[in-house]
């Protein structure tokens, strides 16, 4: 993503940190922030956990003249929350590799872990750097940096490794150098290419890449990685989609499922793959058909059994999905059984909004706060399920608001409670007046300020969102970890 | 190459011998990012100016070549109204960049404080 910016006489790269779960990349960050006297910006944690990113920019150093401005990033480490690791790589200048090397098992995960990083990269046309950062060197009985090495195999012998106690600040700075360094080295080839592009980065702030994370909202993996079985390679033909041949038990929920199944089929779909990996089908014919990369299985009992534990997912939150939905597991016609997603398409809250966009002022502005009511309800309604309510993913139900999208996966971390729900609602009404309603958005103000002052709660959202000129601030949706008692 | 912390305690031993002693760093010489450093004084952007040091040991280094010269360059010194800027490189990446008071110092001094400590930042 490395951009010169002219106007401000700036190289802008990014450097991603990626590892493992608790492996140190948010602590390294952090440690770094401490070291370079910057703050770390972290939208959204659960448990001390990471689930958008941790980012911090850091404005040093020249390069031919120009200033190095450093967005700092960190990636959720989270199996099922591979869709944003992936979109954060695919934007890297280089990457820190956080490795756990504090037992032979964190080294073993650590490995797998830079394998699947290293296919990410693969698809850049020119190479992204790496560095193995190898942290928790003071744990008695570390694995040693030999064994690491040994560890990485043949494919990182070039890959520069530095060590780090991230806790104590040790070696944290050294290896960020290190990697500016190693930036600085691609922007030049990317300089010498005539491929270094000119302008204002596209993300240049943190809430700006939480933006474009949420929207469109990146689904985490349907099926936790551990349970899926096979390993399918990058360039594997497409699977076959599920049809009629289905088995008995393989299907949920049983009836109906069948139904929505036969009715999907009957529209003909093709299938391809998407950039991280997963099996889409059904775009423009009115259903998403959603596979994830990992939810492949070699035996159809392993299958099975993920089937049978997320139709239990699904029946816990039933009151809250849209109907036309079913979960299927279907011959891949390679020998595999791959876990597929059906959903039929139901205008989200953005599509009805945006339908509305030619209303007249009143109208939309009814529209706007009964979409308010909507969101909050529907937050309200998912507090300690893994649904993330967001404008793309709630509807309009026949009972209230309804889960539209995708289901996540067993995985999915909830959201954490908050008690400022009217205040996550007009941040999500800010960005789309900002954007799809913009031009509306100066007459739908001068109307509530002159015409049709705000009367419900609901109204009052829709004018704070109104207000709202910029992209709300994280600080603006950080929220508590913990549900008050 | 040392630790952060191991450099900025190196820093605190070379201010300690030099009186004057405004503020130190230990620079990349390609990015210009501070590996580590020691200032006293708030209003002096050592970040800022690490940076373009750097550039002017990416310059003198330029000239070196242009001129054919087959020898190294050792350190730079640079002086101002009211202080001293020494620039010591250290490795073939990295120099020390330090900035002392006119008033109270002398290159003599911060030469031999700078050189005395240098080991402590290969």
């Amino acid at each position: 993503m490395a951009v010169l910016d002219p106007e401000r006489n700036a190289i802008v790269i990014r450097i991603v940190y990626d590892g493992p779960p608790h492996a140190g990349k948010t602590t390294s960050v952090r440690s770094l922030a401490r070291s370079l006297m910057r703050a770390v910006e972290t939208p959204l944690e659960s448990a001390g956990r990471t689930l958008y990113f941790d980012w911090m920019e850091y404005t040093g150093g020249l390069f031919e003249g120009h200033q190095i401005r450093c967005q700092i990033v960190s990636v959720p480490g989270q199996p099922d929350l591979v869709a944003r690791r992936r979109a954060l790589l695919e934007t890297a200048d280089v990457v820190v590799f956080v490795a756990d090397t504090s037992t032979s098992a964190a080294v073993a995960r650590s490995v797998g872990h830079i394998r699947q990083m290293a296919a990410i990269l693969r698809g850049h046309e020119l190479p992204v750097g790496v560095i193995v950062q190898a942290n928790k060197r003071d744990v008695p009985g570390a694995v040693s940096r030999d064994q690491l090495c040994a560890a990485l195999g043949d494919d990182f012998t070039r890959t520069a490794v530095t060590e780090s106690v991230a806790e104590a600040g040790i070696g944290i700075r050294e290896t960020f150098v290190l990697a500016v360094r190693i930036a600085l080295d691609r922007i030049r080839e990317l300089i010498a290419r005539g491929a270094l592009p000119r302008g204002r980065p596209l993300v240049d702030t943190a809430e700006q890449l939480l933006a474009v994370l949420e929207d469109p909202p990146v689904a985490p993996a349907a099926v936790p990685g551990d349970l899926a079985a096979a390993v399918e390679p990058l360039g594997a033909a497409p699977p076959r989609l599920p049809d009629a041949r289905v088995p008995s038990g393989a299907i949920w929920p049983p009836v109906e499922g069948r139904m929505v199944l036969h009715e999907a089929t009957e529209v003909g779909l093709t299938v391809r793959r998407v950039g991280d990996g997963d099996w889409i089908a059904g775009m423009g014919r009115g259903w998403r058909v959603h596979s994830t990369a990992s939810a492949v299985f070699s035996q159809f009992d392993d299958g099975r059994q993920a089937l049978v534990a997320w139709a239990q997912d699904h029946a816990a939150l039933a009151g809250m999905l849209s109907p036309l939905r079913c979960i299927v597991l279907a011959a891949t016609g390679g020998g595999t059984w791959r876990l597929w997603q059906i959903v039929k398409l139901v205008p989200s809250l953005r599509t009805w909004l945006v339908d509305g966009a030619t209303l007249a002022a009143a109208d939309l502005l009814g529209r706007l706060a009964a979409a308010a009511a909507c969101l909050g309800e529907a937050h309200l309604r998912c507090i300690d399920t893994r649904l993330l309510p967001t404008l793309d993913t709630i509807g309009r139900g026949v009972n209230g608001p309804q889960f539209v999208s995708l289901m996540p996966g067993a995985l999915a971390v909830p959201l954490p409670y908050t008690s400022d729900i009217s205040g996550r609602v007009a941040s999500a009404l800010s960005r789309l007046l900002a954007v799809e309603l913009v031009a509306r958005r100066g007459e739908l103000a001068r109307w509530i300020e002159h015409v049709q002052p705000p009367s419900t709660p609901w109204d009052h959202v829709v004018a704070t969102a109104l207000a709202e000129r910029r992209i709300p601030r994280i600080a603006d949706v950080r929220l508590p970890r913990q549900k008050p008692s | 190459m040392p630790a952060e912390k191991q450099i900025i305690e190196s820093f605190e031993k070379v201010a300690a011998e030099i009186p004057g002693f405004i503020a130190a760093s230990l620079v990349d010489i390609e990015s210009g990012m501070t590996l580590g450093m020691k200032s006293f004084r708030s209003d002096f952007d050592l970040a800022a100016a690490s940076a373009y040091n750097s550039e002017m040991v990416k310059q003198k280094q330029k000239i070196m070549r242009a001129l054919s010269l087959k020898t190294s360059l050792e350190d730079m010194l640079m002086t101002l109204g009211d202080q001293i800027h020494l620039i010591k490189m250290v490795s073939p990446v990295t120099f020390i960049y330090l900035a002392a008071d006119r008033a109270t110092s002398n290159i003599a001094i911060i030469r031999i404080a700078v050189n005395k400590h240098l080991a402590n930042f290969v």
